[in-house]
């Protein structure tokens, strides 16, 4: 157990790191063909938003941890013979998971509602704010505080399916954990990830570069809010189907 | 019946645990289950605690199916330790007194001083005997309908095993509990026995009431065992 718990942390540190790569080299290219231009102002930024997306990863690693620690000291005995239904004792950690995930985007908004002086103060950008600084502001705040929401479902989602395969199984557990943690991967970064690029480097561009073509930008929000939505049911969806599989398989 | 078991079976990857096992126990009664290592002992207490599910077959306790609501009404005493190492271990019984009904904290504490157990020291720092014992305070200090112990002496010093499951059987037990026990170690606990089955190769070979067993064996259920085991 113990190796099996320490292959899906592998796993999850290279889907980490995957998705960083696509997410944050590409934008990292943009930052620093920006930063060119506007200074190390965009570069901290592109630094901060790099932290926040890799803290991510805790949550699901937190999940995997706390089910893979229940096996390994024999208290999934205890645990099941709890007058309980088994899924009763999924949900409880996941929400405690998400619990942490919350206080975490309350740390970030903290953070976030003082990053932008911080920013202005030490790196200030060598052009003025556009004419739309309001519809920005809305657009960093959106971004900051709910998108990760849709990104930490969508993780943990995926934890809780592959949680629920290698519990629901006797045999094969490794490779069918794997499969499953690699198809849904998969999805997540090949469907959904690529539009997420496409979609920042649009904002990027264009909400840095040219403020003036307001109604483009607008198009960009309403695109990106559905993208979030996606997410975050997508990531709902995948969390109730891991709570299914403990409900209807899992054993000791 | 309290507990009824028909035809159960459970495979595992390239082995029958269980293969048709039935039997009855009535309310009140103490049934042992008896056998070597690999007779299926454990996979069938672990099936009546409804942790692990049959491939085949139907359990019932108290005429329900079992599942999380004979969870209510069954102690479940495992063959390992499952108590959080980092919990201590009063926390660990405030802890499970939540969840089981008629929780009674001052025999828990008169249990835990009967069988020399401080409540304020980690479980993980307990010795293995210590952490067999703080099973039972689990077992007796709620009124479950059935108590169910897999291999509950394991790991107390041979001394100390007779008084310790004499007194407990005797003074700690809530009125009729109907208690099934495994046990290798069939001498210390052979007076308590009321029925015995005896189980090699996930099957029932021989069961019965134990007085009726040694009278037409002519020998003790140590001797029957020994003769089962080959």
């Amino acid at each position: 157990m113990k190796k099996l718990y320490k292959f899906f942390l592998v796993l999850l540190a290279i889907q980490a790191g995957y998705i960083i790569y696509l997410i944050d080299t590409q934008f990292f290219h943009i930052i620093f063909t920006e930063s060119t231009i506007y200074g190390r102002n965009s570069l901290v930024f592109g630094i901060t938003r790099l932290i926040r997306y890799t803290s991510l990863f805790i949550f699901p690693f937190l999940f995997l941890y706390s089910w893979f620690s229940e096996e390994t000291a024999r208290t999934n005995y205890q645990l099941y013979s709890l007058p309980r239904r088994n899924s009763v004792h999924v949900k409880s950690k996941m929400a405690a998971v998400l619990t942490l995930g919350v206080i975490w985007l309350i740390g970030w908004m903290i953070f976030a509602s003082f990053e932008g002086v911080i920013r202005s103060t030490y790196f200030p950008y060598r052009y003025s704010s556009g004419p739309i600084p309001l519809m920005q502001h809305l657009y960093n705040i959106y971004n900051r505080y709910f998108q990760n929401v849709g990104n930490l479902f969508v993780l943990m989602g995926i934890a809780s399916i592959v949680t629920g395969c290698v519990q629901a199984l006797k045999r094969y557990r490794l490779v069918a954990g794997t499969v499953v943690f690699i198809a849904l991967n998969a999805v997540y970064i090949f469907v959904i990830t690529p539009f997420l690029i496409r979609t920042y480097e649009a904002v990027i561009i264009y909400a840095i570069r040219d403020f003036a073509q307001s109604h483009f930008l607008l198009s960009i929000y309403l695109i990106s809010a559905m993208h979030d939505a996606v997410l975050l049911l997508s990531g709902i969806a995948c969390i109730y189907l891991g709570f299914y599989l403990f409900e209807r398989f899992s054993e000791v | 019946m309290l507990v009824q078991v028909n035809d159960i079976r459970k495979k595992y990857p390239g082995i029958w645990a269980l293969n048709g096992v039935s039997f009855g126990v009535e309310k009140g009664k103490v049934l042992g289950v008896l056998g070597e290592n690999g007779a299926g002992k454990s996979t069938l207490f672990r099936i009546l605690a409804s942790i692990t599910r049959p491939t085949n077959g139907t359990a019932t306790v108290m005429g329900k199916p079992v599942g999380y609501e004979t969870r209510k009404v069954t102690a479940f005493l495992p063959e390992v330790n499952p108590f959080y190492g980092w919990m201590r271990v009063m926390e660990q019984l405030e802890f499970l007194a939540e969840f089981y009904p008629g929780w009674d904290m001052d025999k828990s504490r008169e249990l835990m001083s009967f069988l020399s157990i401080e409540d304020n020291v980690k479980i993980g720092t307990l010795s293995k005997g210590q952490q067999a014992k703080l099973k039972i305070v689990f077992a007796f200090s709620w009124p479950a309908e059935l108590v169910l112990m897999d291999e509950p002496l394991g790991g107390i010093d041979p001394p100390a095993r007779n008084r310790i499951i004499n007194t407990l059987f005797g003074e700690f037990r809530f009125g009729e509990q109907t208690i099934i026990m495994s046990t290798h170690m069939v001498s210390e606990v052979e007076e308590l026995l009321e029925d015995v089955i005896y189980m090699k190769k996930g099957k029932i070979v021989l069961s019965g009431s134990a007085d009726k067993l040694r009278e037409e064996k002519g020998t003790s259920l140590v001797g029957i065992f020994e003769e089962i085991a080959g």
